[in-house]
């Protein structure tokens, strides 16, 4: 598989919910760079949806206009990106008083020739489904989550927490982040889903896997699905999904799939 | 800010605001709630502030403690919680809790650094789901007509799951959605969209009735409500 092989089948959607008027949430998809970003702002008089706002267009801005060249992409490029857009927030929220406060999460994928640079900040999530099994790759940055890792509440117990919205780091609340960033490769198959708290906390994991490895052939239709289920399950919150596939070299694909489906005929 | 009021038979002995992390409870006098009863231990029970929770936790004791008439191991306290420790009984009370309306927003916490790196990835931990989630799909089954493998003519297909496709994936596939006013199907892929009772649908989802006929995907498939 060369680095020209990999072609990207992307779609987004958000939804406000079935509660909240407004939608803090952002997500900007691009199949020819090849990335994904949510967001999920927090901050009273719209200052959330400022946020997620700017947080979006500032990264999308630097992913743009980045230099082509795979190589001058690298996880540090990404930790870049993001602490410069914090600081971008924390200005704009330092210089007016109703945006005191206003921050925002973070998730993005980027693609780097057969790799995918994964970061985050705060509670928005980057779950990979490869092989039929749905795998989370990231780590909240909640107060639930530490109190799960560090022992003071059962996994079982979290559902009952009163912090599940208490995030411990967000984009533009302070003069400094840290930025979760990792890389893995990438196969041939692969869907990713970012998605924000509105999700995944209505939307089991099992289902989540379910929906994706069943109607990943129709990405519009899955990216509904979900977003249908978390307001069927309730809709408390804004609702953000965005979801990338991997597909092969087109013309090996269309081979295959030709040859594939000649021999399904034949042999079902 | 939360507090516990200790009682004795019925009658309030005292209030303690929960204003630090950590708080213990026992026979001992050092204790940030000493209670004065032989059948506690020196240092009987915590409850431990993180957030928005306090979360109780019986130190191993040699009586026990109990929660709501049930033992105590360790648990996040609800407004109105009743903790039994020997003759006496605290009530968790959550003024902040019992009025707040604006739990689901997410919000910003300041919190003490966690040991090690922030950039460190550790495990990750699958936090289940809100407890408030608590949702009712249409059920249904599927009679196949007419098909081809995995199924059987005359197979009848449970909807268990949240979603059932039928067909092959890459070439033409449905869906059969379970939703909570109704089962609906939609066309996922293949050139040609399912029909119901004869008449070609659309792209847009098709709410289900009872022994409507779906032929698509190389099935002829009964609706069985």
């Amino acid at each position: 598989m060369s680095s020209e092989s990999l072609r990207y089948e992307v779609t987004s959607l958000t939804d406000s919910g079935r509660i909240r008027a407004l939608n803090e949430d952002a997500v900007a998809v691009d199949r020819e760079l090849g990335f994904a970003v949510v967001t999920d702002g927090m901050g009273g008089h719209r200052a959330g949806d400022v946020a997620s706002r700017l947080a979006l267009e500032t990264i999308v801005g630097r992913l743009r206009a980045r230099p082509q060249q795979a190589t001058e992409l690298s996880q540090q490029w990404v930790k870049d990106a993001i602490v410069a857009t914090n600081s971008v927030i924390y200005s704009a929220a330092m210089q007016q008083t109703t945006r005191t406060g206003m921050g925002t999460t973070l998730a993005m994928l980027v693609f780097r020739e057969q790799q995918a640079i994964f970061a985050h900040v705060g509670d928005s999530r980057i779950y990979r489904l490869r092989d039929g099994h749905l795998e989370l790759l990231t780590r909240d940055d909640s107060i639930l989550n530490d109190q799960v890792e560090m022992g003071m509440l059962a996994a079982e117990d979290a559902g009952e927490s009163h912090n599940r919205h208490f995030v411990t780091q967000a984009l533009g609340t302070s003069e400094q982040v840290a930025v979760h960033v990792r890389e893995e490769s990438v196969n041939e198959g692969d869907v990713y889903l970012l998605c924000t708290d509105g999700l995944n906390d209505l939307v089991g994991e099992s289902d989540i896997q379910l929906i994706i490895d069943s109607l990943k052939t129709n990405l519009p239709l899955t990216a509904n699905h979900l977003v249908q289920l978390a307001n069927d399950s309730g809709g408390y919150d804004n609702i953000t999904v965005a979801l990338v596939r991997v597909q092969g070299d087109m013309s090996t694909a269309k081979r295959q799939g030709w040859l594939g489906r000649l021999f399904g005929r034949v042999f079902h | 800010m939360a507090k516990l009021v200790l009682s004795l038979d019925g009658k309030v002995v005292n209030h303690y605001f929960i204003d630090k992390t950590n708080i213990t409870i026992g026979r001992d006098a050092s204790n940030d709630i000493p209670i004065n009863d032989p059948l506690l231990n020196p240092v009987h029970a915590s409850v431990v502030k993180l957030g928005r929770d306090a979360i109780v936790e019986d130190l191993s004791s040699q009586n026990g403690s109990r929660i709501n008439g049930k033992p105590l191991a360790k648990q996040i306290l609800h407004h109105l919680d009743i903790i039994e420790l020997g003759r006496h009984q605290l009530r968790y009370m959550s003024a902040e809790i019992a009025s707040d309306k604006d739990l689901d927003r997410t919000m910003l916490i300041k919190t003490v650094g966690r040991p090690g790196d922030a950039n460190v990835d550790a495990s990750v931990i699958d936090v289940p789901l809100t407890n408030t989630a608590r949702l009712k799909l249409a059920a249904g089954r599927v009679e196949v007509v007419s098909g081809s493998a995995p199924h059987t003519a005359g197979q009848v297909v449970p909807l268990e799951r949240v979603v059932t496709t039928f067909g092959v994936p890459g070439e033409a596939l449905i869906v059969l959605t379970r939703r909570p006013q109704g089962v609906f199907l939609s066309h996922v892929e293949g050139s040609r969209y399912p029909r119901v009772n004869q008449q070609q649908i659309g792209k847009a989802p098709h709410e289900l009735k009872a022994n409507d006929v779906i032929e698509a995907a190389g099935y002829k498939l009964k609706f069985i409500a």
